[in-house]
């Protein structure tokens, strides 16, 4: 198998629920991504790795939408989506967390997830009813914040909690609405060994139902957890193919794992 | 920085079972006692033009919540609330001007003074405002919006002081102030309680509004807007839609004031009338909606007080307004209830 064949299709023949062909963007005469085809399947973690600068966040961004990708088609379950705004994307069932932890840190934990578990209500939804009491929406944020492990922290503001945990609640707040893709960026940087330990576990325990992008530069954690690898580099995908694959690839050892 | 929890709507989904009394409370609750009593009281030591005065106050208290509402959930801090303000006057106002000169509007619409009509009328014409103004200004953030809804209500100002048929720059005198089956508006005291009735009701709108889911994705995307976004609750139409409430109730207090006053001032829709409106809620404290009442009412007190001293007033309403700022950032309304602290005092 050629490691550095784009949009590998596996084996087993599952199909891909996001798809991307030729994604690139173009930064004032410096190529952030270029021509990066990737395929994520439900119950897969496709770590995509790379040295800094080698366009990782620029791929979540065009993902997710925050940027506008200059060519190439971006499709979820069949429907392209390279249009569709921020908010239409989260609504067809895409979260995405931030290099930068970003929860409402002025607001409490409690409420953080309630806005989570009220975001994909309808487009059009007003919400007069005082928030949080609709048994609907009061169990859930219950449910997520135990199974996150952040109940005792329920009227805390989120920008007290640990940077571990800060994290954590990020990633409960992507899960609320039920994602079927989640794109994680770096959510092991600046963490703690025990915190980082808990986002595998989390990770692991989440990952039957979804399919996840992993931004990662703790080698442990990717190669723990990757179902596949692709490796960038100044934009570009070298290698793309099963971990072990991905180990052995030479212009991946030369150009970042170094003698890992 | 940490905001307050946004104490009102603490006290909207508080979920303590029973009625404890807390220091917030006492002072909520004497404030509408004294209220209640008020105009009976002014009657009693002979001062009974005090009445008006506090309908006035009630007035721009109005105003007050309406802004600190928008400022204090949705952190969206409008310069320009003097055309909700004016707009809301001159509607009410021209209505009656036409209503008494027997002219028709437009030459063909019959005007009212009917109150129920008129009333119901500019507060939907402020509403509309609102969203005009706030799809245009909610475009930007900062310092761009401040500047925006300063630029878009000054050319109110200058578009209605342009009609010379409603007075132009003098402004229009009314003859009388509307009329509502079964109550008497001409009477200063019955006037008094419809303002404080219309204050208390926008306040507990206001009260709703920041309790409910809809107030907290307004809150969350006052802080992060990103992660709202990126959670599929993108904060434009709900900022929108809070302006556009927030506009409603200057309107409805612009309605009042021109009633108080028989007179639609083109300085209602002036920029230093939002200036004005402003130091309201900074007097008051942000984010507490009640602060709307109690900036008001020191704001309208002192000029009353000191007026009667010296005409550099303004001066000394300055100093205690940087004072205040300087010491006690949350405003009136939290020193007063122990900087929104809940502590149970029997």
């Amino acid at each position: 198998m050629n490691p550095a064949t784009h949009g590998l299709v596996d084996a087993e023949g599952a199909s891909e629920i996001l798809t991307t062909s030729g994604m690139t963007k173009h930064y004032a005469g410096i190529t952030a991504v270029n021509n990066l085809s990737l395929g994520l399947k439900t119950g897969e973690i496709h770590a995509l790795i790379g040295p800094n600068g080698a366009g990782k966040s620029t791929a979540i961004n065009l993902l997710m939408g925050e940027v506008e990708a200059d060519s190439g088609s971006i499709v979820l379950d069949g429907q392209d989506i390279s249009k569709q705004s921020v908010s239409q994307r989260s609504r067809l069932g895409m979260g995405r967390t931030y290099q930068i932890t970003s929860v409402i840190r002025e607001l409490t934990v409690r409420e953080n997830m309630i806005i989570a578990v009220l975001s994909q209500t309808h487009e059009k939804y007003i919400g007069l009813g005082t928030a949080g009491k609709s048994p609907r929406v009061r169990e859930r944020v219950a449910e997520m914040l135990d199974r996150f492990d952040l109940a005792r922290y329920g009227f805390d503001f989120a920008g007290q909690l640990s940077h571990g945990e800060q994290g954590r609640l990020e990633i409960a707040m992507c899960l609320a609405p039920n994602p079927r893709v989640l794109l994680l960026d770096e959510p092991m940087s600046g963490m703690s060994l025990l915190d980082g330990e808990q986002i595998v576990n989390l990770l692991e325990s989440i990952r039957p139902q979804m399919a996840i992008l992993l931004v990662e530069h703790d080698m442990d954690a990717v190669f723990k957890l990757a179902s596949r690898i692709t490796v960038l580099a100044s934009g570009e995908a070298i290698a793309s193919g099963l971990p072990e694959d991905v180990r052995k690839d030479e212009r991946v050892i030369k150009s970042y794992l170094g003698d890992g | 920085m940490n905001n307050s929890p946004m104490s009102a709507s603490e006290s909207a989904s508080g979920s303590a079972p029973g009625f404890k009394l807390t220091r917030r409370r006492l002072v909520l609750w004497t404030t509408l006692l004294v209220l209640a009593v008020l105009p009976h009281f002014f009657e009693v030591i002979g001062e009974s033009y005090l009445t008006s005065l506090f309908a006035k106050i009630f007035v721009y208290a109005l105003v007050g919540v309406s802004l600190d509402l928008i400022i204090g959930q949705a952190g969206l801090i409008s310069f320009g609330h003097a055309a909700f303000f004016g707009m809301g006057a001159y509607v009410a106002g021209v209505l009656s001007h036409h209503d008494a000169n027997q002219i028709q509007l437009f030459g063909w619409l019959e005007a009212t003074n009917n109150a129920l009509i008129s009333w119901p009328l500019a507060v939907v014409v402020c509403a509309l405002l609102g969203l005009v103004i706030g799809a245009i200004s909610l475009r930007t953030t900062g310092v761009y919006f401040i500047m925006i809804t300063l630029a878009l209500a000054q050319m109110i100002y200058f578009l209605v002081i342009s009609v010379p048929e409603y007075g132009g720059e003098d402004g229009l005198s009314l003859w009388y102030r509307n009329q509502v089956p079964g109550l008497d508006l001409g009477s200063d005291v019955q006037f008094y309680y419809v303002c404080l009735a219309f204050l208390i009701a926008y306040l507990i709108g206001a009260i709703r509004v920041s309790g409910s889911s809809f107030g907290l994705i307004v809150r969350g995307a006052k802080f992060n807007a990103q992660r709202m976004t990126s959670l599929g609750k993108p904060p434009f139409r709900y900022q929108l839609l809070i302006f556009a409430f927030s506009a409603a109730g200057a309107g409805l207090a612009g309605v009042l004031m021109v009633n108080l006053t028989q007179y639609v001032s083109p300085d209602y829709l002036h920029w230093n009338m939002s200036g004005k409106f402003l130091v309201i809620v900074i007097l008051g404290g942000m984010g507490t909606l009640y602060g709307g009442f109690y900036g008001a009412l020191i704001l309208l007190g002192l000029e009353e007080i000191l007026s009667n001293y010296t005409d550099h007033w303004h001066l000394i309403i300055g100093l205690i307004l940087v004072v205040m700022v300087l010491t006690s950032r949350k405003g009136m309304f939290d020193s007063l209830s122990g900087n929104g602290k809940e502590k149970t005092l029997g």
